[in-house]
């Protein structure tokens, strides 16, 4: 019989640690994210290395008599083809939303120092060429720094309890842990009432149970002190609640951009130079949302065909959309890097499947220029021929999806 | 009172015609005794078709619910291995479905996982847990427990039955047309639902699910009118209602929940079915246009269905709850052999539930774009919902302390009803705080909920009612060991199956997702490793039913013989036969006292049936409590 109270009571004891031990642990988010950057770290660190070594090279052939040697030159080809494979993994980098801006810059720096890399090569093929020579240099060390800068500013994602990650993160878990503590308690006193119950009162012969209806005082007792307890909660969180979404309540910030969800993906539009969206100077993403570490953003959320729901579950923000409604969201990040968008309201047969990359640029200024590229590139898309990375395949031009 | 005609009158012999209290059924018991019509005892009928078919005996009836309520648990039990499967080992071969799906090289299709999702709600729900709480034991017990011979309206009963069958037919039927069944969640929020091309099931399956569910609304709605005027109407002299079993006060409120919920949801499915067939824009916003389709003419709101869906569903959480929270109470009180702790605070608390139940529906639409200071008042009333279910968890605790409790497989499901409950009414403050909710809202967090308040709650509820009252129904015990190992296989891989529900659901594994592991933030060890334990868990808590389905055959066929009242219990239905004639009682029974009398220290045994009185000398009841 004691077997019964010691099933209840290990239940609970499991129950209660596998409460405390995991919630919103960050740790388990973040290893795909560090998969990601490990793979990406390696390739800033080859750079950083590779290149200072083949500045060095390089610059070895500054104060040649002659025409480099055919090992010489041979370096350089090598070295130019490291280059042009680096700028491809760089594209593929920002592609993926890691480090954002800074891999674009280190694709575009990547690209340029395989270019003076092959200048000096030509030049110096046919005799001394200082000038190629320097340039080839100031490139592959312009390289080098901007890896080594990109290498320290690595960040990941996070947010979990301990360390949430942006306003409402902190309203938010500061409110579950709260919860969590008042629950907990109750969760252990009820188990262990129950169990100490079936331990001390299983039948045995020649006992009989105790006659009684109740007791007036204890049922006031456990109305009034839980009734208390809920009121309280009810009060106390009514703050935080208001704060991520009462639009009056809301910063005077005019919208980031226009967030509209269809089947099954995220389209995305910023106001262009004249700050107004809905003209046709915007920019139109898919699936990329760009905001910028530590200012209050506020997206206007709208659906194209059936209900979905944005859903940031690092910076705990979560709010339908629905058709033929217009809904402000606000959310801010304290963390730079990359995050993704779900959509938490099922949506047909690809709902699993609507998926957005979210940037948090460090800083406005990378946020401005991402956006300025962007622009550019949606204008004048490059000829194909040119743009072997794919750099533009990031931005959509406006077709008949978006107004 | 029987619908009868008076004169195919008693052919059992005058013995049973007696004259008792002279206490008719469908007299007001309170008005003292009334002329009797006992004298009409109706043998059952002999005809095969009209005795166990379309009977109009509520045992039969009860029988009949169960027995198709079963049926459908399995039915969505499996789908649910189904969608744990998918969970697991994403996009793997799924064990003798492959075949199916030749066209996705034996792959379930990601809508398929849909129409999985869709159905298990949707049958665990309308087909399994509110037929077999309210139309099988809510039929079965409602008259034996008032000392009524049937229900107030036997006809009604008897189509309140077969008004299920053309939803369960056209449920099953929704998996064989063009597209396949619904995909739009038990929910059914429109545009997805209403939108012919929004997804596959959305082409006809969605057609079907509406009428199938206002099948069943129809059925539901036909119990409860029964129900409540049974309860008001036939109960047995003495029997006030401050003496009926908590099973009747849960049963009693339900229906008078359903009565008032029910027709709500019944025409925000005929506004669906409208909006789907007949061109109606009742939720459809101006210019909508799903999957490039047409624009429509719109004019109607998509948040307008939710208001309606959930204004019947919350309630319908309750409907789910109440009988199982009123079986419980019973169970554990007959089995501490001690009076329920504070019975007049565990009826109001039910009422509470009840009425409260009416004004929180707008807690399952915090993120839906509702105005926020909507949710905040939607917030208060739930946050005070979980008081009279924080009662009645107390009471059970009160109830078990000083008892003399004997460890039966009903009273184990019982306990374990208290203690799954207590962890889903826990978990249920992390979603009523609007803030919390808004990370855990469509999470698994929220699966996890539901499942511990209806599988933890509610089933365990339904285990230990079928283990108490087998005997009562087929007139054989089942057997005690293999319920006990059935109890504790359940109650490990149930806790094994939806507990890490919860961990992934913090970690914001979203609910209703085909493949999780597209996305870094659940594409690691940790998120796939527990997904992984539940579905292991899942098929063990699946196959240890096999143990209960065994048990539950062999005991009816050769199960050890029951006497009238083998738990030693108070209630009426315990002082008539086992199985009890058709009539139920010989004589209308009349009632003496609350149902709880057990461990009188003035009686000679531990209980006192409530057809007993009490010992002059015992002292007069706590009237506050009791």
């Amino acid at each position: 019989m004691k077997a019964w109270s010691l099933l209840f009571g290990l239940t609970a004891v499991i129950a209660t640690a596998a409460f405390v031990y995991a919630p919103f642990d960050e740790d388990w988010w973040l290893p795909s994210y560090r998969a990601t950057n490990a793979e990406a770290m390696a390739t800033l660190e080859e750079i950083d290395a590779r290149s200072g070594a083949l500045a060095g090279e390089v610059e070895a052939m500054r104060d040649l008599g002659g025409p480099a040697s055919a090992e010489q030159l041979e370096g350089l080809d090598s070295g130019r083809r490291w280059l042009a494979r680096q700028a491809v993994r760089l594209g593929m980098m920002a592609d993926q939303g890691f480090l954002s801006e800074r891999s674009r810059e280190l694709q575009s720096r990547a690209a340029l120092a395989s270019e003076a890399v092959a200048s000096a090569r030509e030049a110096l093929g046919i005799g001394p060429a200082p000038a190629a020579v320097e340039e080839a240099v100031g490139a592959l060390e312009g390289l080098r720094e901007r890896a080594e800068a990109a290498i320290a500013s690595v960040s990941e994602p996070g947010g979990s309890l301990r360390a949430p990650i942006s306003s409402a993160a902190r309203q938010i878990d500061h409110l579950y842990v709260l919860i969590l503590v008042i629950t907990g308690l109750t969760f252990v006193g009820v188990m262990g009432a129950m169990v100490v119950a079936l331990w001390r009162f299983g039948a045995k012969p020649g006992r009989k149970a105790v006659y009684s209806h109740g007791s007036l005082k204890v049922e006031i007792a456990w109305t009034v002190i839980p009734g208390a307890i809920l009121v309280f909660l009810a009060l106390y969180q009514l703050r935080a609640w208001a704060d991520i979404k009462f639009k009056s309540s809301y910063p005077d910030v005019a919208p980031l951009a226009e967030v509209t969800a269809r089947q099954f993906q995220w389209t995305i539009r910023y106001p262009g130079p004249d700050g107004q969206i809905g003209t046709g100077d915007d920019l139109h993403t898919v699936n990329d949302l760009h905001f910028v570490k530590g200012q209050p953003t506020i997206i206007r959320l709208k659906s194209d065909d059936v209900l979905h729901s944005f859903f940031l579950p690092q910076l705990r923000i979560k709010q339908d959309a629905v058709p033929g409604m217009d809904i402000p969201v606000l959310f801010d990040a304290d963390k730079a890097g990359r995050f993704e968008l779900l959509c938490a309201e099922l949506c047909g047969w690809g709902h699993y499947k609507m998926r957005a990359q979210v940037t948090v640029h460090e800083t406005q200024d990378e946020f401005d220029e991402w956006l300025a590229r962007s622009l550019e590139e949606q204008d004048y898309p490059p000829p194909p021929a040119s743009d072997p990375d794919g750099v533009a395949a990031a931005a959509v031009p406006p077709g008949p999806g978006v107004e | 009172m029987s619908s009868e005609p008076h004169h195919d009158a008693p052919a059992q012999g005058p013995d049973l015609a007696g004259p008792d209290t002279g206490m008719a059924p469908g007299t007001i018991p309170t008005s003292g005794h009334a002329p009797g019509h006992d004298e009409h005892i109706h043998p059952a009928p002999r005809n095969p078709l009209f005795r166990y078919i379309f009977s109009t005996d509520h045992k039969v009836i009860g029988i009949q619910f169960l027995f198709s309520g079963l049926i459908f648990f399995v039915v969505g039990g499996l789908l649910a291995l189904a969608i744990r499967w998918q969970l697991a080992w994403p996009w793997s071969d799924l064990p003798h479905l492959s075949a199916l799906w030749d066209s996705s090289a034996g792959q379930m299709p990601p809508e398929f996982y849909n129409k999985l999702v869709t159905m298990h709600g949707t049958i665990m729900i309308f087909f399994v847990i509110i037929p077999i709480l309210l139309g099988a034991f809510g039929n079965f017990l409602i008259p034996l427990m008032i000392g009524a011979r049937d229900m107030a309206f036997p006809t009604l009963n008897m189509l309140s039955y077969w008004f299920m069958w053309p939803a369960f037919v056209l449920i099953v039927f929704s998996f064989f047309v063009p597209g396949g069944a619904s995909e739009a969640g038990w929910t059914g929020y429109p545009p997805l639902s209403t939108a012919e091309w929004s997804t596959p099931g959305s082409l006809n399956g969605q057609t079907i699910w509406l009428m199938a569910l206002l099948f069943a609304g129809i059925s539901s709605m036909m119990g409860s009118i029964n129900y409540i005027t049974t309860v008001l109407m036939l109960r047995a002299p003495g029997m006030t209602l401050f003496r009926l079993p908590m099973t009747v006060w849960g049963l009693f409120i339900t229906a008078l929940l359903q009565a008032f919920a029910l027709p709500v949801l019944t025409s925000a499915l005929v506004m669906q079915l409208l909006d789907r067939v007949a061109g109606t824009n009742f939720f459809s916003p101006t210019g909508l246009s799903v999957a490039n389709g047409p624009e429509e003419v719109g004019g109607g709101h998509p948040l307008l269905w939710q208001h309606l869906f959930w204004f019947y569903s919350h309630p319908a959480v309750y409907i789910m709850i109440l009988p199982a929270m009123g079986i419980v109470s019973d169970v554990i009180s007959t089995f501490s052999r001690k009076p329920l702790f504070g019975y007049k605070p565990m009826v109001f608390a039910i009422g509470a539930i009840a009425l409260l139940g009416f004004i929180v529906w707008g807690h399952h639409m915090f993120q839906s774009g509702m105005n926020p200071a909507l949710g905040a008042t939607f917030m208060l009333s739930t946050m005070m919902i979980a008081l009279p279910s924080a009662i009645k968890t107390f009471n059970w605790l009160g109830t078990m302390w000083g008892g003399s409790i004997h460890f039966t497989a009903a009273m184990l499901n019982a306990v374990a009803f208290v203690a799954m409950f207590v962890i889903g009414g826990l978990s249920g403050i992390f979603m009523a705080a609007t803030p919390t909710d808004i990370h855990i809202h469509d999470t698994y967090f929220i699966v996890a909920h539901i499942h511990y308040v209806l599988f933890g709650g509610s089933s365990f509820g339904i285990f230990a009612a079928l283990y108490y009252w087998f005997p009562k129904m087929f007139g054989r015990m089942m057997n005690e060991t293999l319920g006990k190992i059935h109890f504790a296989l359940s109650f490990v891989f149930f806790n094994g199956t939806f507990f890490p529900m919860h961990i992934v659901g913090m970690h914001a594994q979203p609910r209703r997702y085909a493949d999780y592991t597209g996305f870094e933030l659940f594409n690691n060890e940790a998120v796939i490793g527990l997904n992984q334990l539940m579905t292991v868990c899942a098929i063990g808590l699946g196959l240890s039913q096999l143990i209960l389905v065994s048990n539950f055959v062999a005991s009816l066929v050769a199960g050890r013989k029951a006497g009238a009242n083998p738990w030693r219990a108070n209630t009426l239905e315990w002082q008539t036969g086992s199985p009890p004639p058709h009539y139920n009682f010989e004589r209308i029974p009349t009632v003496y006292h609350p149902a709880y009398e057990y461990s009188l220290p003035e009686a000679e045994s531990d209980y006192l049936p409530q057809t007993e009185p009490r010992p002059p000398r015992a002292e007069p009841l706590d009237h506050i409590m009791a």
